[in-house]
């Protein structure tokens, strides 16, 4: 008997240290600083919700998916893999297009999320839903696509300041010029850089200087960017009057208004 | 350099050396200080040399790590033999048979990418053909490096009877030891802590230095790692699936939130799936800098590595993971060093 009893105390203390190991389930506290990437599509049952929006919190870390087709937004917590249905009316958006996690915003346990060749499935609600990788933007696009195909562009756009007297020459200059930016949606060097061009762009506003941007698959088997010799993204070709003045490759990058002013100055045509 | 005619019998002692034979001592030098500095490069990291030999499918007999070292013996004697004057055909025939082989390596690696046969593409695939330099270029260099001073090392060997014993024994003996140190040295080397010696990543380098790539294609790491050229960063260079990363995660998030310590990035020659796969799995709090494999090969002998760069200089390297995240994988009560 007394054997049985210890037993049982043994038993119910492990299962007390248990409980105390499992990760909590549902955070308490609120989780602000979510923010809004284009990494990725989500799938609901095989379709893909269009409207929906993806958001990753750097510092939990974890991931927020508000779908417009399933009733409840979603918290994915890498680690400790879980699924969590969220009350949508604790999901605060802010005006820099973050959005934060009230206190106790976590509804019910889901299950948790698996990884498929770069898909992060799981199942919500009763329904099916995949995380699949963003498909690339292809062919030529406009500024306007870029921002809404990957937001993190926007972001990385707003914090880079452009010098003062790069874009000052950039402003005076009196021919038609273009540049196409040849780029990659799905290239992480793209991320850091062409936002930086898109700045520029957004700055100069009525300016001589026309800016195209044109999407490249991830194998570079595109016709025209074969017939331009492109090897690498991102890449600029400035057209002055329609003629090849230079390229922005590379390095040219780290300041693009800069690298950009050497080109169409009289010394950096000349040398090109 | 010249060789000893009074140490090796059967030498003309003091009769004039013609011409020629001066032209074909000071190529043989040539040849060998090349073959010299070549064996360095690759016995302070003989696993990258390992890797090329890999890449070439040249381990279909023995591993590519045993190829590696026999490589390098027969590079360093040969090399050694022809610094030291030795110019016999046990010598010259070798090393001919050397220089044929690495031209046939470069041109052949020439004529693949020429063709679209062989993919120099970086990881993430942003850079297409970024490459330290490129085939065509090797094989010139390699061209004009090698084939002159072997032919004139060959030419200006001198007539058979002023050429002394086959095997001079001072100098082969010089050969064959330092041969033997040599490989001994390169078999030992990953477990030595040279990778400042044997890598570009070194303390006082800046990180706009280190680049890849040649010309206006080239790329370097503060282009890379937007942001790394200013502040306070701890930079760890590992793959994705490494038990050791893997188990300092707890550490590295905790330095990364840390807002009196340094930036925490994590470079790495990824896909695009095994950085999804990372992100959901591990769930870094700090940035994952994908970086082409062409500019981070140069930077490590073996991975994990770490470095810490203040206002874009690189101050201090550690080869494996940095001292706090090594701590964290230790437990919390473990002294370290």
């Amino acid at each position: 008997m007394i054997h049985t009893r210890s037993s049982l105390r043994r038993a119910v203390t492990a299962l007390l240290l248990a409980a105390a190991a499992v990760p909590a389930a549902r955070p308490a506290a609120a989780q602000t600083g979510f923010k809004r990437i284009g990494d990725y599509v989500l799938m609901v049952n095989g379709k893909e919700d269009k409207g929906a929006e993806i958001y990753q919190n750097d510092s939990v870390p974890a991931y927020l998916i508000l779908p417009t087709v399933l009733p409840s937004p979603v918290l994915l917590t890498p680690r400790a893999g879980t699924v969590q249905t969220v009350n949508l009316m604790k999901v605060a958006k802010q005006q820099n297009g973050t959005a934060d996690l009230l206190p106790n915003a976590t509804v019910a346990q889901q299950g948790t999320f698996k990884i498929q060749d770069g898909k992060v499935m799981f199942s919500s609600e009763g329904k099916q839903v995949a995380m699949s990788p963003n498909p690339p933007l292809l062919g030529l696009k406009k500024s306007a696509d870029l921002k809404a195909h990957s937001p993190e562009y926007v972001r990385t756009a707003q914090t880079y300041t452009p010098n003062a007297a790069a874009m000052q020459a950039l402003k005076k200059v009196g021919q038609p010029v273009t540049v196409r930016t040849f780029f990659g949606s799905w290239c992480p060097h793209c991320k850091e850089h062409v936002p930086l061009l898109l700045k520029v762009e957004d700055q100069l506003g009525a300016s001589k200087i026309h800016f195209e941007y044109y999407g490249m698959p991830r194998d570079f088997k595109d016709p025209e960017a074969q017939r331009l010799k492109i090897t690498g993204v991102p890449t600029a070709i400035v057209y002055v009057n329609g003629r090849q003045v230079g390229r922005m490759e590379a390095q040219e990058w780290v300041a693009p208004e800069v690298s950009l002013s050497k080109l169409l100055s009289p010394a950096g045509k000349s040398g090109k | 350099m010249t060789p000893d005619s009074t140490i090796d019998s059967g030498s003309l002692g003091d009769s004039p050396r013609p011409r020629l034979w001066w032209v074909g001592t000071i190529a043989g030098v040539v040849l060998g200080i090349v073959l010299l500095v070549a064996v360095w490069a690759k016995a302070v990291d003989p696993a990258s040399f390992a890797e090329q030999i890999r890449t070439e499918k040249l381990d279909f007999l023995l591993s590519a790590q045993a190829i590696a070292l026999l490589a390098l013996a027969l590079e360093t004697g040969l090399g050694l033999a022809l610094l030291l004057g030795v110019r016999r055909k046990w010598v010259l025939l070798p090393a001919a048979l050397l220089v044929a082989f690495f031209l046939f390596l470069t041109g052949r690696s020439w004529w693949l990418s020429a063709h679209g046969l062989r993919d120099a593409a970086a990881s993430c695939g942003c850079f297409g053909n970024l490459v330290q330099r490129t085939p065509a270029e090797a094989f010139w260099q390699d061209l004009l490096l090698l084939v002159p001073p072997l032919l004139l090392a060959f030419v200006g060997r001198g007539r058979p009877g002023e050429r002394g014993p086959l095997f001079p024994p001072v100098r082969t003996a010089v050969v064959v030891l330092s041969t033997l140190a040599v490989t001994l040295f390169a078999w030992k080397a990953p477990e030595l802590p040279l990778d400042n010696v044997a890598t570009r990543l070194r303390p006082g380098v800046r990180v706009s230095d280190l680049c890849a790539g040649s010309g206006r294609e080239s790329i370097c790491l503060n282009g890379v790692a937007r942001g790394l050229a200013e502040g306070d960063n701890l930079v760890v260079m590992a793959n994705l699936d490494d038990p050791a990363l893997n188990a300092s995660m707890d550490a590295l998030n905790a330095a990364a939130r840390n807002p009196d310590g340094p930036k925490v990035w994590l470079l790495s020659a990824a896909t695009p799936e095994q950085v999804t796969t990372f992100n959901f799995m591990m769930g870094p709090v700090f940035k994952l800098v994908e970086t082409p494999p062409e500019l981070m090969r140069p930077l490590y002998r073996r991975l994990p590595r770490a470095f810490r760069v203040k206002d874009g200089k690189v101050t201090e390297t550690w080869s494996g993971l940095p001292p706090l995240s090594q701590r964290a994988a230790a437990g919390p009560n473990t002294p370290t060093s």
